[in-house]
């Protein structure tokens, strides 16, 4: 493989005259990770290129800046179909990186006025970025999701409940196992929550909403929904004993996703690392969800 | 992909991903033109996630979008 170092990133294209930089991802500069950034395709399968600081990188496309107005992106949120696209495209490059090196990925829409703005982000946030990134250097985010199942449904014997008393009396039965399922669920991921940091497995957790129910194509109520920061050594440890954990757990299902890029990590001013006594209290994301 | 093998996941489901990329992800402040922090926008895009499932489940889009924000 001949040296990149010395050749030159494209220019913005000439015919670009009111164009803007949208920026993916800042990296430590990691030769393998800027040769592979200039094979992608990013948002509208424009061409990717590195802008680079003194010790970090931007990874960066050139994008139409009407494209990319606040306007134009709330209408592209706006539609499933261009969402989906601008969501994929921007997570392809990440994710491509992810593969070489630690990256920091940003915010989705994340756009600059021009490189010079964005250089002097890469600079004055030089020290920052590096902590961040050495932080997350050998690390994957994992995702761990648990759904309450819906209770078993009993039928009335006949079509419907013959009287209000037996209608309400199922309703009340139908109502006390969405709770019990509801409640083995939380409880199941502060378990996991506790045990993952008690045995030194996660770095970090964080609690996203839970998702709705419409959005799942699976049964059941999506109670907790967690990323976890796993150093890539304990990766099979930490899918085993999540695994275990919820083999033996009535009512729910647990599905664990990834590897991701540290998506739900990113931000510089995480709190220290979870000691087992406070995992599993930090989540009042979890009390969201309404039955 | 890149030569040296791809993510081990191609394919994620889009509402995995978009927890990560309107609630995760850096937000970078100063000499920005437009960056998505903005709850508004994350709200619309829920709007259209859930809008695309609606006629599959029934139901009412803005109650959901309402519950999963507050």
């Amino acid at each position: 493989m001949p040296p990149m170092a010395s050749e030159p990133d494209l220019p913005p294209p000439a015919d670009l005259t009111d164009a803007a930089v949208y920026a993916y991802a800042v990296l430590l500069r990691n030769e393998a990770a800027e040769r592979a950034a200039r094979e992608l395709r990013g948002v509208d399968g424009l061409p990717v290129r590195i802008l680079r600081g003194a010790d970090t990188a931007a990874v960066v496309s050139d994008v139409p800046a009407d494209a990319f107005t606040e306007e134009a992106i709330a209408q592209r949120l706006d539609d499933i179909t261009d969402l989906e696209r601008l969501a994929r495209d921007h997570h392809q490059v990440i994710a491509a990186l992810a593969f070489h090196t630690a990256v920091l990925p940003l915010r989705l829409a994340t756009v600059y006025l021009d490189d010079d703005n964005l250089m002097r982000r890469l600079h004055t946030d030089d020290g920052l970025f590096r902590t961040t990134l050495n932080r997350l250097e050998g690390h994957d985010e994992w995702g761990v999701k648990i759904y309450a199942l819906p209770p078993a449904i009993t039928p009335p014997p006949e079509d419907r409940p013959r009287s209000g008393r037996d209608y309400l009396r199922a309703r009340r039965t139908s109502r006390d196992g969405h709770e019990l399922a509801h409640q083995a669920a939380a409880d199941l991921g502060a378990r996991v929550d506790r045990t993952l940091a008690e045995a030194l497995l996660v770095t970090y957790v964080r609690h996203h909403r839970p998702q709705p129910a419409a959005l799942s194509a699976n049964p059941g109520e999506n109670v907790v929904n967690a990323a976890y920061l796993v150093p890539r050594q304990h990766t099979r440890s930490f899918q085993d004993r999540v695994e275990v954990l919820a083999a033996g757990t009535v009512g729910v299902r647990l599905e664990i996703t990834g590897p991701w890029a540290p998506y739900s990590f990113a931000s510089p001013s995480l709190p220290p690392s979870p000691s087992p006594e406070q995992a599993g209290t930090a989540a009042p994301a979890i009390r969201g969800a309404t039955l | 992909m890149t030569a040296g093998g791809g993510p081990p996941h191609a394919e994620v489901a889009l509402v995995d991903l978009l927890d990560r990329l309107l609630a995760g992800g850096v937000v970078i402040t100063g000499d920005l033109s437009l960056c998505i922090a903005d709850v508004e926008l994350v709200r619309i895009s829920l709007r259209a996630l859930l809008t695309s499932v609606e006629g599959a489940v029934g139901g009412t889009v803005e109650g959901v979008t309402e519950g999963i924000l507050t």
